[in-house]
């Protein structure tokens, strides 16, 4: 319960006072949200709608691109992911040492953002598909890997242990125990991190990683905003139907 | 006639300080068949699994075939515990695989990386691990999920994943503490009928006193890391099992009972 100290209004008083004082320093009038937003749907109305298809087969295209994109890359960042995970969980790495080494990976990758690796690869791999795809996995691998790991801390020790007693090597442990073990969880964030990278994508397009975000960002530049609305309108669908589909699939799994 | 195992002052320290087996020694013939009792925490679980170095052990030595366990690495390793087969308490099956494959890890051991990883037994171990299944009375649940067998059926699939092994010793910690009475009683002639038939020595933790009586031919009793037993289910007096169970002598028997160290008798001091 929030009693009314002294402290706690130093505190409040501290916050609200800060918030007055961003606004002073960074010219911020919160009076203008309100007054802009009028503006905005209005222009939201008269230029943005109704949704235009004309351009239909082009944007099929992108949107099609976007899920090979996002299949591909999510495909390679869970084989990846799987490797480096193995190391990254105390449980199940072959030797101690690797154990930092695969953690210090994922916590460096996870650090930065799809975007940002978009915007490094655009400049030496050039903008399209494969700058898309190349930042998708690289931030797939961060988080998937310490999902995957996570995983791995929660394995039954006395199952690997059996295994080991048998004079199994690390190789038939994880083939024939850890794997079989964990796959419908590894399976189930596999299928999140479609589902994310689908999401992820249009963001990635916009920077120049191809793709409906590519389509996007084109519309907005030639001034073609209803034919943007209909890209909108067609993502949303995608989102929602694989979102929908994953979903589905992994509740079936777990 | 040689030991197949022998334990020569075998010592583990744990990471945070831990005396768990403060100095034990003895040797195990092919033909004995040997329960281990002691408190909760006395140290069993600890020597069997130092036994083939599923923990390392702190000092000492110990040899199995005259091949030290305790000096060996990697490779060696490998090949002294593929000789050696180990039943848990809590059955430690890959419980999402079918029965057989369970059965068929036994021959892990025996494969290279590449055979292993992708289960590619041979037509002779297929039979095998299906005349073991046969044998331990399951031969209908081969291609069943190991996690819908009962409990006294797991053990029985890790019995026959052991001896898939070829094992030349069988180790058993606590293989009955989670299984009604009568199901213990068939586990129990199960591992005894098995290392008998194979000429094979059986170690096992019991917690049962009078199981452990009925069926090992020696009792080896430990306390608080120390061996204070060692010799016949016979010469285990009541004394005996109260030093060993209760950690102290009771006002009643206020002399100590000590292990003569050379006849394997305990007398009264
Ligand atoms: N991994 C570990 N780290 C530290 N101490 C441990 C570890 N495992 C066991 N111990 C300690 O070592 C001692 C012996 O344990 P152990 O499990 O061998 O006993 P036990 O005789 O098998 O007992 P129980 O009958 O309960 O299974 C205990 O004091 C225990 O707390
Ligand atoms: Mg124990």
């Amino acid at each position: 319960m929030l009693q009314l100290r002294w402290k706690n209004m130093l505190v409040i008083t501290f916050l609200v006072s800060m918030v007055g004082w961003s606004c002073v320093a960074s010219e911020f009038k919160p009076v203008m949200v309100i007054t802009s937003m009028s503006d905005a749907f209005a222009y939201i109305w008269n230029d943005f709608l109704p949704p235009d298809f004309v351009n239909w087969q082009h944007m099929l295209k992108y949107l099609l691109d976007t899920i090979y994109m996002c299949y591909i890359a999510t495909f390679i960042s869970v084989v990846i992911s799987l490797f480096i995970s193995l190391c990254a969980s105390q449980t199940t790495t072959p030797v101690k040492w690797l154990y930092p080494i695969a953690r210090g990976i994922a916590s460096v990758l996870r650090t930065i953002p799809s975007t940002v690796w978009v915007l490094l690869l655009v400049v030496s791999v050039g903008i399209g598909l494969t700058s898309g795809v190349l930042a998708m996995i690289l931030a797939g691998v961060g988080w998937l890997t310490r999902a995957f790991a996570e995983v791995f801390d929660e394995m039954k020790q006395g199952q690997m242990e059996a295994l080991r007693a048998t004079g199994a090597g690390w190789v038939h442990v994880v083939s024939q125990g850890i794997l079989p073990q964990s796959l419908p969880a590894i399976l189930a964030w596999a299928l999140y991190a479609f589902d994310n990278s689908i999401r992820d994508s249009t963001i990635i397009g916009m920077v120049g990683g191809g793709g409906i975000g590519f389509y996007l960002q084109e519309s907005v530049k030639l001034f073609q905003f209803q034919e943007m609305t209909a890209g909108l309108v067609a993502l949303l669908a995608l989102i929602i139907g694989i979102e929908f589909a994953t979903n589905m699939l992994r509740r079936k799994l777990l | 006639m040689k030991p197949i195992l022998s334990v020569r002052d075998l010592q583990k320290v744990y990471p945070d300080g831990t005396k768990a087996i403060k100095g034990m020694s003895f040797d195990i013939m092919s033909d004995e068949r040997v329960a281990i009792i002691g408190r909760s925490g006395a140290g069993k679980s600890t020597l069997l699994r130092c036994l083939n170095q599923l923990i390392p052990a702190t000092s000492g030595e110990v040899t199995f075939l005259d091949q030290s366990v305790t000096r060996a690495s990697g490779g060696a390793v490998r090949r002294i515990r593929r000789q050696i087969g180990i039943i848990f308490q809590q059955f430690h099956l890959v419980d999402r695989v079918s029965v057989i494959d369970n059965v068929l890890h036994g021959r892990l051991g025996y494969m290279n990386a590449l055979q292993g990883a992708f289960g590619l037994y041979s037509s002779v171990d297929r039979k095998r691990a299906e005349a073991l299944l046969e044998r331990v009375g399951l031969g209908d649940k081969a291609n069943q999920r190991a996690d819908a067998l009962s409990g006294g059926q797991q053990q029985r699939v890790a019995i026959a994943r052991a001896c898939m092994q070829n094992p030349k010793l069988m180790l058993a910690d606590e293989p009955i503490a989670s299984l009604d009475p009568v199901t213990a009683i068939t586990i129990m002639d199960m591992l005894t009928q098995l290392t008998t038939e194979q000429n094979i020595p059986l170690i096992v933790n019991l917690h049962q006193v009078d199981v452990a009586k009925t069926y090992a031919t020696r009792i080896i009793g430990v306390r608080a890391g120390e061996i204070v037993y060692d010799g016949t289910p016979d010469d285990l007096t009541e004394e005996m099992l109260n030093w060993i169970y209760q950690g102290e002598v009771t006002q009643l028997h206020a002399s100590k009972p000590v292990l003569n160290k050379e006849s394997h008798k305990v007398v009264l001091v």
